[in-house]
Parts: structure tokens; C-alpha cells; sequence
């Protein structure tokens, strides 16, 4: 048994140095990499508590999804403001309030934070303790109820598939959120008074410095959306030790081919994920590998490769149809067995592809639709571009929206 | 036949969902076809849950466990869905009042991009979804996602004008400080569910009656935080000002007239019918918190140069009145608070309506540049002035009702808050007082360059919300006794509404309450805080700012470092009066 | 001894906490925001775990046990882990909505310091 409690330890440290890390480092790069450090001791931790599934789910998400996340932002930050890391310069001390009183406010604060969630955890039933009532319906119940040997299956599409439901359209809030807020202009009819608002607004806020460094971020951005013509195809022609950074739009051999192995062992891995609704996996975690995928291509093989697989606007309408296909799931169990989100699908033998009922359907249906939403996500915050700020130097952005004369 | 009619609740859920799942697809046909058919999505849900009134207004709970997974020997894995006088009222509120929000937009927004208008029918619709699920849903974990579904559907709402640099700065504070309210919410779950592993609202009554631990104080100074932030209590309010500055006018009233009440609810539901046998002295730090906002809320709001920001401070000051009944507890005082909750809803709604139709058609927002309006645009100025008055507690609006409730409540033993909470009706009726004049009144020596025409739509929502607060305020013991009574039963009869969701069903007895129309002692406050507010206002109006007020100004600094040490502060001493005392 | 687990949870929550409590640059409150998220996720999974337990699986039982003799026995809680599995997924998006938020800001104000983005105060 003190086996598991070393590994224990060992994941927890790990999380907490890399938590640690996140905080300290004051290069954003260098602090997202750390997060991912974080992520990865946090897979190890769920395997060795015992959540593969959720383990399946995290290793995506730290690894692959999250750092991308942050370092396309990060890059789409760079091009409009001229230090992105945190500067401790002595002129910024002056700046509105002196830093060294809030930061012992803020210790104060987050001790007063640890001491109450320490207070509310010890007070907590430890590891020996039964596992609750319902806890135990769902393992047990699992198999009479729906076929299904993955009683985490069960209770996330089965017995709380409300609770999932909210979820889904959770998920379908902060995709059509990024779609909002990454969205490119469009025309307007008439006069919308807001418009005229911000203008006095933004004249309010500093204006930018013009000059050369705009051109560069022009440039830099056209480059990274690969509308350049001078930007190569890949970096293979560069001799070793070029300067960086490489202009290129994909990656070297070496990360090519490393990409073109793992890429059918992902595939293939997050399809099983779904489809055997009887072992740990589901929905969630596949629609997750899945936008990995995508992601590994885009980054290794740069944007063409994948752009005819990720097109916005059927996405778009990919997404909505896995909505729709849960909501028809559900709903269909209102009319055929008298209430919402009731088993409506004749239950197959265990341990077979079809085992499960409306399990399987849920899950399938979770996975179009979270596999299309994170891509859009990740592609939408990729294509954002500068049409709604000043310095519109690409004359892109209908401006007929103006109504004055 | 309630059995039956219960399976409908999910429904009244999944009807603004389909068309969420429809608005981006439409968008790119025709932008008015979009709002058209969330309106009917909308109406449905409405349509659902008006279906259920009369039952459940007759005092009985309609208990539905979702995919017919019932409970077992007291525990309850599914989640349950519940449908009592309050959740419904809440609901009905929601779901209404959000089509009539739909109906604005079509005249004062129709004029946007189709990709816009497809995103911001989504968002909206998911909003007013959550909203109605929230209230309908018996289930803790069940109620946290909902509350992050609303929160993650008001980022996108609140940023919507990319424009405008102060909408994004507003949706970025936003984001982060509801952010940290939701782990907050999710910290608490995590932590009752370990105690007592149960999820379901009865059932973890049940267990806190029978295993009280320390943790579950804990898990309720957690909650007061996270949904004191949604309903923008102090300290908690930072986001709530810019939110509503920078958000479109229809999305600034969904806001403050539904989804701040999300807050109320949230914290009703855990302060009465979830953790009533284990919640410590809950009810004496909501006094203070309550005070506090009503004081702080109506301050600010006489200081306001913005008349959106101005309508958003006003909205916190109105939940600390709201938190101040709720925290007396008795039967008076919640019938009281549910009154002011619907009130409230109706006559901010109007109001915000009223600004967003000045903002939409000639792009100002503060006050010092307006004026003379009540020329250009007589409807609008009728409107605002009818809910300005009923803030203020003129009859026959609604707003004498539901203050007199609460006052009468708060008389005798309870001297403090009712000093509290006239100061700070004084201080809002002043408020209120001078953004009318400021805006309607005041003459204005240049003329406006451009206002734009009120479309149908702004009309008739101005017809209906006016109209509500009139028939609120003249209609008031048929509104008590087949609405709000038995709404506010839910919460003083905590137990048995929490002892109907692990059942079949049950009965919540109506809470005991009468309003006298014509009780002199009423008459004279709202006389009183009325004469004080104009003059209040019209010394505001003339002298600078007095120094008080701006110190209390300076402390909104605006960073969204300082916003988020305020909530963590009022986290961390909330816990440490729940465990302490 | 699970505690451990806990104290490290609350420990990464607080430093989340601290994070956007002291760090002006918007990425990094954001980044704050995923550690307090992963904190939460710590503390679900470890209260999900019973001593000795295996995973909440029935598939291929250890020989000499049925699936009911599982299903009855040591395992961990799937209800805790039902509600991780799709917290984690989601907080993909939700981190996405903020970082969207965040450039946005930053192609308005050209600064990434939350002192610089105070237009709206008082």
C-alpha cells in the first residue's frame, strides 16, 4: 500500500512545482509550458487515484489543447502590444498604487483562502470511508440498467444525463462565445448608435504608437496566415543554427514524421475511445483527442493541410447538428418512455458496440459536437484578425455601417 | 395527471436550447427569421411552464426525476427537476420577460450583420434557458452548471459591440471575477457531496439534519461568494457596473432584471431549503452584506455621469434590499423579498429599456450630454419616469407594495436595517431624480445631429412592462394571495419543499402575509424618503460631489486585480463569521 | 492521508488565487484562472478515491472475481469522476473565451497590464 502513497506524492509535487512555476516565471511562454507541466502531473495523478477516463481527457487538454490555446494567443497579443512579458520596470512601480501593499494583501488573502478550504477538508470523511448510497447504485446498477461494464458511462450519460445535457450546452455557450468575440466585421444596415460610442471611447484610450513597429505586426501577422508569398514551404532548406524565428509554415522533417506516425495511432485511439461505450473513454475525452489531431497537423504541416477540414461555416453547422442530435436523443425518451432523458434504445448484450442503450447514442452525439466545437474554438481564436480596433491599414471591415451624413 | 404534467419541466429547458441550436444557423437567411424564432422558442417555454401555474400555484410541488430514475431508499443518483411556486415564478419571470427582450431586439438591434445576430439569438437564449433550468432544477450539482452556462452566455453577450473598447474591457473583468465565483460554487458542491454524499436537495437536507459537519459552513461562505457575485452584492459587485455599461441595451436588462436574481436564488435555495439545519449565523452576515450593497449600490448611482452604469448601481443597491428581507427570514419578510424580486424585474427591465433606446438611437451614454429628450421622445420619457416612480414606492405602482411589505416586516425588532434601508431608498429615489431630469428634463441649448425612430417593437415592450408595473402595484392582495404567498412558502417552509424533491411530489404550504393599502405609517415613509430624495437630488445636482462619495468612488478603482482581492475578501471573512460564530 | 491530497489542492487553488489577485498581465490572470480549474479538479478525484480501490470499471475483473463481486466492492466513486471527465473538456472552451477576451483588449488598449485597462472606474 505505501507504494501508492509514494507515487502519490510524487504526482502531487510535480503539480504543485509546476503550479509554483506557472506563478514565478514572468516570460508567458516559458509559463504556459509550465502549465502544461502541470497538466501532465495531474494525468499521472488521476491514473494513480484510479479515473482513467478522466486521465484519457487531461492528457489532451494539458499537453495538446491548452498550450496551444495560450501561445496562438500570446502570438495574436504580440503583434499589437510591444512587451507582452510581465516588465517589473522601476517606472512601473509609480503606476497606480504601490504593488508591495497589495502583495501582502494578497498573501494575507490566499492564506485566509487555504486556511478555510484546510478547515472544510479535514472536516471531510477520509479514504476509509463507505462509498456514498449513490455511488453504489450507480456501480451496481450499471449492468442491469443499461448492459454497460463503465459505470462512469452510465452515470455521465444515463442516470445524471441532465446533468451532461447542461453540460453540452455549457460547451455550445463558450463556443458560439469565441465565435462571437473572434467574429470578422460585417455589414451593417442603418444607424447603430453604439458605433458612434465607440468612437469617442476609443479616442478616450491612448492612441497607438505609429510607426514602424505596426508595419512589423502587419507583416508578422500577414506571415503567420501564410499569405506571404516569401514564406516557405517548410524549414528543411535552412542551414542548422539559422536565426530564429523561422518563417516557415510547417515544421522540420524530423517533427513531420514524427506526426505522420502518431497521427493514424491518435485517430485510431480516439474512435475506440467512443465507440467502445463499454470501457472507460466516452464522448468527452474523444472529442478531445480528436481536436489534438487536428491540432498536431496544423502545427507540424501548417494551416493548408488542414484547411479542408476546417472550415468554419460547416463546422459550424457539423456542431450544431451533434446539439440537436443530443437534444433529439433525450427528448425522445418523453414521448417513447414518459419522461425526459429516459432509455428509449432497447439494451444490447454487454461488452458489444451497441451495449448500452442511449449511452452510446449520447456519446456519439457528444463527440461531433464536442469535437467540432473545441476545432472551431482553436481555428476561430487562429483567424481572429484586426478589424474591429484602429490602425484597419488592410482596409479590411465594411464601414457602411456609419449613419452620419 | 400531476405525474404527467411534471414530465413537461425538461421541456420548458430544452424549448430556448433547440432554438440556441437553430439561431447561428438561421442567421445566415435572414437576421429577423432568427429573432423571430427564438421569440417563438421563448413563448413555448412560457407557454410550458404557464401550462403547470395553476397546480403548482395551488401549493403543490411537481416533482419530475429526469429519465425516470426515481429514488432509492432516500438517496437519489438522478438529477430532479421541481417545480415550486418559487422556481416558478422565477421561471415564468425568465422566459416571459426574455421575449419581450427578443421582441425589442428585433426593432432596436434588427439592423445587424447575420453572423451577429445568429451568435447573439444563441447566447441570449441560452441565458434565459439557464436561468429557467436553474429554477426548476432540485439538484446542487445540477444548479452549478446551469449558473456557468448563464455566466459563459453573458461573456459573449456582454463583449458583443467589438467596437467598443469599454465592452471588452467590461467583458474581460466580467470573465474573470464570475470566473472565480464559479469555482467558488464548484469548491462548495465538491465539499457537500463529500460530506454527505448526496446531491439532491432533499436528500442533503436530510443528511445535514442528521450529520451537521463544520465543512458545510464552510461550503456556505463559499456559496454566499459565488452567487453573491452573480447577484452583485458588495463586495462582490465589482463586474456588475461596466457589465451593464458596455452590454446592448436588451442584453443590459436581461442582466440586471433576470440573471442578477440567479444570485438570489441560488443563496434562497442553500439559506432555507438545502442547508437550513446547518447554516450557522447565515442570516446575520446577509444583513450586513445586504445593507452594505443597498447603501454602497445607491451611493455610487447618485454619482453617475453613465445612465447604464447609473441603472447597474442601482441594481445592487435594489439586491442589497432584496438580501436585507431575506436575511429577517420571517414570513412577512420573504413574501416581501419575492414581491421586490418580481417588481424589481419588471421595473429595471423598463428602465434599462429605456436607456438602451436613448443609447441605440443617438449613440450618447452620460447624462451631462443629454437633455431635453422629454421633446424628442415623449413614450421613452413616460416610460422611464413609470419606473423611476415605481423604484421610488409611488402608488399605485408596484413598488409600494413590495416596499411596504418589506418595511412593515423590518418595524420593531429590526430598527437598524430599516434605518439602513430608508437612507439608502432616499439616496435612490435622489439618484433616480436627477438622471431624469439630467436626461428629459434639463434644456438642452444645442440640438441632437441624428436620432433615430423608436421601432414597433420598443413600443409595445414599453406597453407590457409599464403596464405589469401598474397592475402589480393596483391589483396587490390578488398578486399576494395566488402568486407571491405561495412563492414565498417555498422558503419559509423550507423542509417540506426540500422533503417533495426526494419524494413523488408534496404540498408547500403558503406563507402568512397581508398588505394594507392604506396604512398610514407606510404612506409617510415613502412620503418622506420621496421628499428627501428630490431635495437630495436637486442639492446633488447643484454642488459638487461631497467628499464621502468620492472616497467611495475611488475605491471602484476600475483594475480587475483590486475587484478580485474585494470578492476574495468578502469570501474569506464570510466563511470565517459562518465557522467562527 | 488523503489530506495530502486535499492541502496540495487547496495549496494550487490559492496560488491560482494569488495569481490574479497580484499579476497585472492579463495571460497570466488567466493563467491563474486554469490553475484554480485544475485545483478543483485535484481535489474531485481525490475525494473520489477510496484506500485500495481500483478504478470504477467492470471490464475484465481481476481473475477470481465477478463483475458483481466488483460492482459490490473496493472501487472509486464514479459520481466525482463522471463530473471531472466533462469539467475537463469544457474548460478548454471556457479558457478559450477568456483568451479571446484578452486579445481582444489587447488590439484595443495595445497593453497587456490591467492598469492600463481602467477606463471604466468609479
Amino acid at each position: 500500500m505505501t507504494w501508492f502513497w509514494v507515487l502519490d506524492v510524487v504526482c502531487l509535487l510535480w503539480v504543485v512545482a509546476g503550479a509554483v512555476l506557472v506563478v514565478w516565471l514572468r516570460n508567458l511562454s516559458g509559463a504556459v509550458m509550465a502549465l502544461s507541466l502541470t497538466g501532465m502531473g495531474m494525468t499521472m495523478l488521476f491514473v494513480v487515484l484510479g479515473a482513467p477516463d478522466v486521465a484519457h481527457a487531461e492528457v489532451v487538454v494539458g499537453a495538446i489543447a491548452l498550450p496551444v490555446l495560450y501561445l496562438v494567443a500570446i502570438g495574436k497579443c504580440r503583434t499589437v502590444v510591444e512587451r507582452d512579458d510581465e516588465s517589473t520596470g522601476e517606472d512601473r512601480e509609480l503606476h497606480g498604487g504601490e504593488p508591495v501593499r497589495r502583495r501582502w494583501a494578497a498573501v494575507l488573502l490566499s492564506a485566509g483562502v487555504f486556511t478555510g478550504l484546510v478547515v472544510a477538508f479535514t472536516g471531510l470523511p477520509d479514504e476509509t470511508e463507505e462509498l456514498p448510497a449513490v455511488a453504489r447504485r450507480a456501480m451496481t446498477g450499471a449492468l442491469p440498467d443499461f448492459h454497460t461494464t463503465e459505470p462512469v458511462s452510465a452515470v455521465v450519460y444515463g442516470y445524471r444525463a441532465m446533468d451532461t445535457f447542461g453540460e453540452t450546452f455549457l460547451l455550445l455557450a463558450a463556443v458560439v462565445g469565441v465565435m462571437v468575440l473572434t467574429r470578422t466585421r460585417e455589414a451593417r444596415q442603418g444607424f447603430v448608435g453604439e458605433e458612434r460610442a465607440a468612437d469617442e471611447e476609443q479616442e478616450d484610450v491612448d492612441h497607438p504608437p505609429r510607426g514602424s513597429s505596426s508595419d512589423e505586426a502587419r507583416r508578422a501577422e500577414r506571415v503567420e496566415e501564410g499569405r506571404a508569398p516569401e514564406a516557405p514551404e517548410t524549414p528543411d532548406r535552412e542551414g542548422l543554427g539559422a536565426p530564429a524565428p523561422e518563417t516557415a509554415q510547417a515544421m522540420s522533417v524530423v517533427a513531420r514524421t514524427a506526426v505522420r506516425v502518431a497521427l493514424p495511432l491518435l485517430l485510431v485511439g480516439g474512435l475506440y475511445l467512443v465507440s467502445q461505450g463499454y470501457s472507460p473513454g466516452g464522448g468527452f475525452p474523444a472529442g478531445a483527442v480528436l481536436l489534438g489531431a487536428v491540432l498536431l497537423v496544423h502545427t507540424a504541416f501548417g494551416y493548408d493541410r488542414v484547411r479542408a477540414v476546417v472550415r468554419p461555416r460547416v463546422l459550424e453547422v457539423v456542431e450544431m447538428l451533434g446539439a440537436a442530435a443530443i437534444v433529439g436523443v433525450l427528448a425522445a425518451g418523453l414521448p417513447l418512455e414518459g419522461s425526459f432523458a429516459a432509455n428509449w434504445i432497447p439494451l444490447a448484450p454487454e461488452q458489444t458496440l451497441r451495449s448500452g442503450g442511449m449511452l452510446q447514442a449520447f456519446s456519439v452525439s457528444e463527440l461531433v459536437e464536442v469535437g467540432a466545437g473545441l476545432t472551431i474554438v482553436v481555428f476561430s481564436l487562429l483567424g481572429m484578425r484586426h478589424d474591429w480596433a484602429e490602425d484597419d491599414e488592410d482596409g479590411e471591415g465594411d464601414e457602411s455601417g456609419e449613419g452620419d451624413a | 395527471m400531476s405525474g404527467a404534467s411534471a414530465s413537461l419541466l425538461p421541456l420548458a429547458v430544452a424549448a430556448p436550447i433547440c432554438g440556441a441550436i437553430a439561431a447561428p444557423l438561421l442567421g445566415r437567411l435572414w437576421t429577423r427569421l432568427t429573432i423571430a424564432v427564438s421569440m417563438l422558442a421563448l413563448v413555448v417555454s412560457c407557454a410550458l411552464l404557464a401550462l403547470l401555474a395553476p397546480q403548482v400555484y395551488d401549493g403543490e410541488v411537481l416533482v419530475e426525476h429526469v429519465g425516470n430514475w426515481h429514488p432509492v431508499d432516500g438517496s437519489q443518483l438522478g438529477v430532479t427537476f421541481a417545480a415550486d411556486p418559487f422556481g416558478l415564478t422565477f421561471a415564468l419571470l425568465a422566459a416571459a420577460i426574455g421575449a419581450i427582450l427578443l421582441l425589442l431586439t428585433i426593432s432596436e438591434l434588427g439592423d445587424l450583420g447575420g453572423k451577429e445576430m445568429g451568435g447573439y439569438a444563441c447566447l441570449f437564449q441560452l441565458l434565459v434557458a439557464a436561468l429557467v433550468a436553474s429554477a426548476l432544477t432540485a439538484d446542487v450539482l445540477d444548479l452549478f452548471v446551469w449558473f456557468e452556462v448563464a455566466a459563459l452566455a453573458s461573456y459573449g453577450l456582454t463583449g458583443f459591440f467589438l467596437e467598443r473598447p469599454l465592452a471588452l474591457e467590461a467583458a474581460f473583468k466580467t470573465m474573470v471575477l464570475t470566473n472565480m465565483a464559479a469555482f467558488f460554487v464548484f469548491v462548495a458542491v465538491a465539499v457537500v457531496y463529500a460530506g454527505h454524499g448526496a446531491l439532491n436537495y432533499g436528500q442533503v437536507y436530510a443528511a445535514m439534519a442528521e450529520a451537521p459537519r463544520t465543512a458545510d459552513l464552510v461550503a456556505l461562505g463559499l456559496v454566499v461568494g459565488g452567487f453573491g457575485t452573480k447577484a452583485g452584492l458588495v463586495p462582490f459587485h465589482g463586474w456588475l457596473a461596466d457589465a451593464h455599461t458596455a452590454a446592448p441595451g436588451p442584453v443590459s436588462a436581461l442582466f440586471s432584471g433576470l440573471m442578477v436574481n440567479l444570485g438570489l436564488l441560488g443563496i434562497a435555495r442553500f439559506v432555507f431549503d438545502v442547508q437550513a439545519p446547518n447554516r450557522g449565523d447565515v442570516l446575520g452576515l446577509l444583513a450586513v452584506v445586504g445593507g452594505f450593497s443597498a447603501l454602497v449600490g445607491a451611493a455610487m448611482a447618485l454619482a453617475q455621469d453613465d445612465l447604464k452604469r447609473l441603472l447597474a448601481y442601482d441594481t445592487v443597491s435594489q439586491m442589497g434590499v432584496l438580501m436585507v428581507a431575506l436575511s429577517v427570514g420571517s414570513p412577512e419578510s420573504l413574501t416581501g423579498m419575492t414581491y421586490h424580486m418580481v417588481n424589481h424585474a419588471l421595473f429595471k427591465t423598463l428602465l434599462f429599456v429605456c436607456a438602451g433606446a436613448i443609447v441605440h438611437a443617438t449613440g450618447m451614454t452620460r447624462l451631462s450630454e443629454m437633455g431635453g429628450l422629454a421633446r424628442h421622445r415623449p413614450l421613452v420619457t413616460v416610460a422611464f419616469v413609470v419606473g423611476a416612480a415605481a423604484i421610488a414606492g409611488v402608488p399605485p405602482l408596484n413598488g409600494y407594495v413590495s416596499l411596504g411589505l418589506i418595511h412593515h416586516a423590518l418595524e420593531g425588532d429590526h430598527p437598524v436595517e430599516l434605518f439602513v434601508l430608508t437612507l439608502a431608498q432616499a439616496l435612490t429615489v435622489a439618484a433616480l431624480a436627477r438622471a431624469t431630469y439630467l436626461a428629459f428634463f434639463r434644456r438642452r441649448d444645442d440640438d441632437y445631429d441624428r436620432i433615430e425612430r423608436l421601432g414597433a417593437g420598443m413600443l409595445v415592450a414599453f406597453g407590457l412592462l409599464a403596464g405589469a408595473c401598474v397592475a402589480f402595484g393596483a391589483l396587490p392582495t390578488l398578486v399576494l394571495d395566488h402568486v407571491v404567498r405561495p412563492a414565498a412558502g417555498s422558503l419559509v417552509h423550507g423542509a417540506e419543499y426540500a422533503r417533495a424533491t426526494l419524494a413523488d411530489g408534496g404540498r408547500v404550504t403558503p406563507a402568512e402575509a397581508t398588505f394594507d393599502y392604506a396604512d398610514p405609517r407606510q404612506a409617510l415613509v415613502i412620503g418622506g424618503t420621496l421628499l428627501l430624495g428630490l431635495l437630495l437630488a436637486r442639492w446633488v445636482v447643484r454642488h459638487s460631489e461631497p467628499s464621502l462619495l468620492t472616497a467611495v468612488r475611488r475605491a471602484h478603482t476600475g483594475s480587475v486585480n483590486d475587484y478580485a482581492s474585494y470578492a476574495v475578501m468578502g469570501v474569506v471573512v464570510s466563511v470565517a463569521v459562518l465557522v467562527l460564530t | 492521508m488523503i489530506l495530502v491530497n486535499y492541502a496540495a489542492a487547496a495549496l494550487v487553488f490559492c496560488l491560482g488565487v494569488y495569481t490574479v489577485l497580484t499579476r497585472r498581465n492579463l495571460v497570466k490572470i488567466v493563467m491563474g484562472l486554469s490553475l484554480m480549474e485544475s485545483a478543483g479538479y485535484v481535489l474531485l478525484i481525490s475525494m473520489a478515491y477510496r484506500k485500495g480501490s481500483t478504478a470504477p470499471v467492470l471490464l475484465h475483473p481481476p481473475s477470481g472475481t465477478t463483475e458483481q463481486e466488483l460492482a459490490h466492492g473496493n472501487v472509486a466513486d464514479p459520481v466525482l469522476q463522471n463530473i471531472a471527465l466533462t469539467a475537463v473538456v469544457i474548460g478548454v472552451a471556457v479558457t478559450a473565451v477568456l483568451l479571446a477576451g484578452v486579445v481582444r483588449v489587447a488590439q484595443h488598449y495595445r497593453s497587456l497590464d490591467s492598469d492600463d485597462v481602467r477606463e471604466l472606474r468609479g
